[in-house]
């Protein structure tokens, strides 16, 4: 090391104690490196490394029963409401009934992880959840560092094309604008289907009042009857990711794939509540 | 306007008793045209003749062909020579030839802004171009965000929305910014210090952002008269630029007088008042029907001239009496515009601005331009100078000077102003405070690459290392990634300005806003039972709420306002670290300076009579920074007292002396750094540098390693220094302590003895031995009795003696 490196890092050091002041609440928030044995990738969620127009990311595909034990019976449920949905013309119902009007393996639910909220941040997972006959298909994209969000982004578009509607939660205002902002950035074309079913909207229709407010969570609690245990909580999703790209240690992985997993069955489940609810 | 006859009888009135002090001629000078080529699109010159500009002055016709040629430019040309239209033309010309392109105009202030989109306009519409344009700043309601991103093509902003609004949003810009043919850069003279390093970073930000988008647009800047205008332009744009400077645009004869206030005692130590000399020139010049432009530094004094020359032109003429207004910060937006656009169609007869009005804002051709009071640098009373003579008319300036050391110098020196060149910008995109904030940002909109890393300063890797190591930032396969939380813009103001703004509320007109003030300001101005000052109407204020940020007042009919008083205190927390210095100790460490407004004086309107006084209660202000003091040794005070100098102004001198001398080693504006003398934390008095920003910005802890370079450069200014007792360039300081205040009514500050100063460095540098020049006395004063000598004190007990008061002191 050159004596002016070794200057200059000294000069830091001073710069980085004058910063601290600036940094002390975030650098709280970090978690502290986990002590256990590192998790890989491959054990922590059974995917392969796909390639696409933009490069390679982590596919991870499962079938309903590998998901959840009662997911093939969700399905069931879900696709007899579906076939039986008598709409009253109110409202809230309205965005339900576009989606009856299409074949149920031509929509596709879609919930993304992002590293932020703004769209600048990079996202890294896009989880996909749709029919394909009887069974019940998650489909989740997962880039393993940020140079992989490309691939990812890139994959999703083309998929996105052979649906013809789309189901979110809040994706109105958060998912579709976060993708296609970041497909900008990668100069990547996004089209959604041309239906789009965002489950807020209509829950605010539907519940209203019935429940403390519409977060997923509070719905599924109230209307699904199930509180999640030990699932990582929103807030720590980013860092988590983070964390993964710095080490490689996966053991967080998982727990975010089941997230994004239960997000997804649940909005499944909010659809087949709904369309039973005017009884 | 006939200056000349104006002169004449102004020399005729009752109130005339020798003031011009000094007439400086500028002469006249033609225009100069020339042709373009290539030639501007049928549709343009077309345009151009409808709205009055047949030829294009040398300067503009430059600027247009090399813009056009893709180069980047720079035009330096003075005030009213017509510098908007060298880049309105090559933008106009773009939007013809390409119905995609978009242009970005960066102005420094929101009016600006504003003010720029009217001229805009003057070529829009079916019988012009057509194109929407738009101002995006801070009042930009949000419904019309999203219009102006997908149809202006030219968006008119300044550099801290370009920082905190688009740059990190750009997925949505991304149509205009891949579409950006032209950036405008405006007034860059004011992108100074930190301030500038800051933009200079954010332009750079743009670049890349374009980039990475297909765009590479070219820079359009323009700049009032600095001494190193392409230096500044490159450093700031971070590109190779043109300079255009050669001025064709036409000037008629200008004259620029010093009018000094008469004397109105036998010892002459007094001076009539410069407000009401200033209000009676403005009375003059409005009955002549000249449009006059009167230039204050603090607000209220842009108040209080108002008021004199109302009241004066009532006696002449009462309908003129609304022909005066004052012009400021702190008035609401659409009161500003009205002031401008009266002032622009010429119901407005003269004008008492703050410098608010010294940038660009057309507000058509004034003839006349009184300065009162020094502005504080050379470029800016040029600045200010300018405003008066557009075209071939004659034109006056009068600068009128306090009656205060610095500019009772300057009206005796005219040779100082005339013979000095404006002052240097000088900013540091690289100091490694302003480059952290700033890669954070960067990263945080697109992964830094390795190359622009390199390219982003010395010390940019080393930073980005840190960043890493607090899990900002993580490196991935030869990327830097933001990993950090929120938005790392909203965590850099660009300017060093508290973001906390009070509103000024009329409780007697259902608690209507009248106004806004900065949180320093308002501790000192709308403290309860001041008179606030608005439109020349006197408030009295009620209650100061900290809490809410509200100042709830009501009109009072009074005959008198308010000045506070405000006391600085500067301490160390801790001490970092020290050294021997020679002879002398500099230390380095946490300072706070504790500003304290603890009473007020109630000043009568006329005859500035102190009528009472009150106390304020207040919470001190505190700036918690980083600082260098140095002591020097008893030896050196005792040597500084052998030649009969008085050791405290020595100081006073070395610390003035110091802030001139310090933006050039540690490359920041003399604004962004504070120097003083105290004896608080101390054994004895000590000199304090200090940064102006909370946390600091390495400004001092960079002087601490440079102490001996800058005390021979601080002793090297002096020397060289052609002034017999001490000027403002060397031992006065040109910026007063409270620029808030009236002048008239504070402490006058003091220009301190110069041998003083002299003789402390040389002892200091360990240069000598040094002989002062003999006492001088001022004349009539005759000889004062001697100081008494005794026995000197021995050195560790003058030390023990000192400690003691000091302890004493922070007891109480
Ligand atoms: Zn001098």
């Amino acid at each position: 090391m050159s004596e002016r490196r070794i200057d200059l890092k000294r000069e830091l050091e001073e710069l980085k104690k004058r910063a601290e002041g600036v940094f002390t609440a975030r650098r709280s928030a970090i978690p502290p490196r986990p002590r256990t044995a590192a998790v890989r990738l491959a054990d922590a969620a059974a995917g392969e490394e796909t390639a696409g127009a933009r490069g390679v990311f982590y596919r991870i595909r499962a079938d309903a029963p590998a998901i959840w034990p009662d997911a093939p019976a969700f399905h069931r449920e879900y696709l007899e409401a579906l076939a039986g949905a008598f709409f009253p013309p109110a409202p809230p119902f309205a965005p339900l009934r576009a989606l009856r009007d299409v074949p149920p393996e031509r929509a596709f639910y879609l919930d993304i992880e992002t590293t932020g909220l703004g769209g600048a941040a990079p996202l890294f997972l896009v989880g996909l959840m749709y029919s394909s006959g009887a069974s019940l298909v998650v489909d989740q994209l997962f880039a393993r560092d940020y140079s992989e969000e490309a691939a990812v982004l890139s994959y999703l578009a083309g998929l996105s094309r052979r649906f013809d509607a789309l189901v979110t939660f809040n994706g109105i205002s958060f998912d579709v604008p976060y993708i296609r902002d970041r497909a900008t950035v990668h100069r990547i074309a996004f089209a959604p289907p041309a239906v789009h079913v965002d489950l807020l909207h209509v829950a605010r229709g539907v519940v209203a009042g019935r429940t403390p407010n519409h977060r997923l969570q509070t719905l599924e609690l109230h209307l699904c009857k199930r509180k999640r245990i030990g699932d990582i909580p929103g807030a720590e999703i980013p860092g988590a990711y983070h964390e993964f790209v710095r080490t490689g240690d996966a053991k967080d992985v998982a727990n975010i794939l089941h997230h994004n997993r239960l997000d997804l069955v649940t909005m499944l489940q909010l659809v087949t509540i709904f369309l039973s609810s005017r009884s | 306007m006939e200056v000349t006859k104006f002169l004449k009888r102004v020399q005729t009135e009752d109130f005339y008793a020798g003031q011009i002090a000094h007439k400086h001629t500028i002469p006249a000078r033609s225009a100069r045209f020339a042709e373009l080529s290539p030639p501007l699109p049928a549709k343009l010159a077309r345009l151009l003749k409808d709205t009055g500009v047949e030829k294009l002055y040398v300067h503009q016709a430059e600027a247009v062909k090399l813009l056009r040629g893709g180069e980047d430019t720079v035009v330096v040309t003075s005030t009213a020579s017509g510098k908007t239209l060298c880049y309105n033309v090559p933008v106009l010309s773009s939007l013809l030839e390409d119905p995609e392109a978009r242009a970005l105009y960066l102005y420094p202030t929101k009016a600006l802004a504003q003010d720029q989109l009217r001229v805009l306009q003057r070529y829009m519409g079916p019988k012009g171009i057509e194109f929407r344009a738009g101002t995006y700043d801070g009042d930009t309601p949000a419904s019309s965000r999203r219009k102006l991103r997908d149809e202006a093509r030219v968006l008119l902003t300044n550099p801290d929305m370009l920082h905190s609004g688009i740059l990190p949003n750009h997925a949505k810009w991304a149509n205009f910014l891949s579409r950006l043919r032209y950036v405008v850069v405006d007034e860059i003279h004011s992108y100074r210090g930190v301030f500038g390093s800051h933009v200079a970073n954010v332009l750079r930000r743009l670049d890349r952002i374009a980039a990475h988008y297909g765009a590479r647009p070219v820079i359009a800047a323009s700049s009032a008269t600095i001494a190193n205008p392409g230096e500044h332009a490159e450093k700031l744009l971070g590109r190779a630029v043109r300079v255009v400077a050669e001025d064709g645009s036409p000037r008629g004869r200008k004259q620029f007088l010093f009018w000094n206030p008469p004397t109105i005692d036998v010892g002459e130590m007094e001076r009539r008042s410069s407000n009401i000399e200033a209000a009676e020139l403005v009375t003059r010049l409005v009955l002549d029907d000249v449009q006059t432009i009167a230039f204050v530094r603090a607000r209220v004094v842009s108040e209080v001239i108002t008021r004199y020359a109302r009241e004066m032109l009532g006696k002449h003429r009462s309908s003129m009496k609304d022909s005066v207004h004052p012009y400021r910060g702190g008035y609401l937006p659409e009161e500003r515009r009205a002031i401008e656009k009266r002032l622009f169609d010429g119901d407005l007869k003269a004008v008492i601005s703050t410098n608010a009005l010294e940038l660009g804002i057309d507000v058509g051709a004034l003839h006349a331009s009184i300065i009162v009071g020094y502005p504080g640098s050379i470029a800016s009373t040029w600045q200010q100078a300018g405003r008066a003579g557009r075209g071939k008319d004659e034109a006056i300036t009068i600068f009128i000077p306090y009656n205060t050391p610095l500019d009772q110098y300057l009206a005796s020196h005219p040779e100082y102003f005339f013979g000095r060149s404006p002052e240097n910008a000088i900013i540091d995109p690289g100091n490694p405070h302003i480059l952290m904030a700033q890669l954070r940002s960067a990263a945080f909109e697109l992964p830094l690459e390795a190359g622009e890393v390199e390219a982003a300063g010395e010390y940019a890797p080393s930073i980005l290392e840190l960043l890493e190591d607090e899990r900002e930032i993580a490196f991935v396969r030869g990327k830097y990634y933001w990993t950090g939380k929120g938005y790392p813009s909203a965590d850099v103001n660009l300017r060093n300005i508290s973001p906390n703004i009070y509103t000024i509320v009329n409780e007697k007109a259902g608690n209507s806003v009248i106004g806004t003030i900065d949180e320093s300001s308002a501790f000192q101005q709308v403290h309860p039972q001041a008179i606030y000052l608005h439109e020349a109407e006197t408030y009295f204020v009620n209650t100061l709420d900290t809490e809410k940020k509200v100042a709830f007042v009501e009109p009072a009919n009074v005959d008198y306002y308010t000045q506070s008083i405000t006391e600085t205190q500067v301490k160390v927390d801790r001490e970092e670290k020290s050294r021997e210095w020679r002879i002398a100790k500099v230390s380095f460490g946490d300072v706070s300076v504790t500003s304290l407004t603890f009473m007020f004086r109630k000043i009568k309107f006329g005859s500035r009579d102190s009528i009472g006084y009150g106390k304020c209660d207040l919470p001190p202000q505190v700036l918690e920074t980083a600082g260098l003091w140095i002591v020097p040794p008893p030896e050196t005070f005792a040597e500084v007292r052998r030649h009969g100098r008085t050791p405290g102004e020595g100081l006073l001198g070395v610390s003035n002396v110091l802030r001139e001398v310090l933006p050039l080693f540690v490359m920041c504006d003399p604004l962004d750094v504070g120097t003083t003398v105290n004896s608080r934390s101390t054994d004895s008095p000590a000199v304090y540098v200090y940064d102006k920003y909370p946390g600091g910005l390495g400004f001092s802890l960079k002087a601490y390693d440079l102490v001996e370079e800058i005390m021979k450069a601080a002793l090297d200014l002096i020397s060289s220094c052609t002034c017999a007792r001490g000027c403002p360039s060397c031992v006065g300081s040109p910026i007063p302590p409270f620029s808030q205040l009236d002048p008239e009514t504070g402490g006058k500050g003091m220009i301190p003895d110069k041998e003083a100063a002299l003789v402390m460095l040389h002892h200091l540098l360990e240069i000598g031995p040094y002989t002062p020049r003999a006492v001088e006395r001022a004349p009539g004063e005759g000889t004062p009795p001697e100081r008494p000598r005794g026995k000197p004190l021995p050195l560790e007990l003058q030390g023990k003696l000192r400690a003691e008061l000091h302890k004493k002191a922070r007891a109480k």
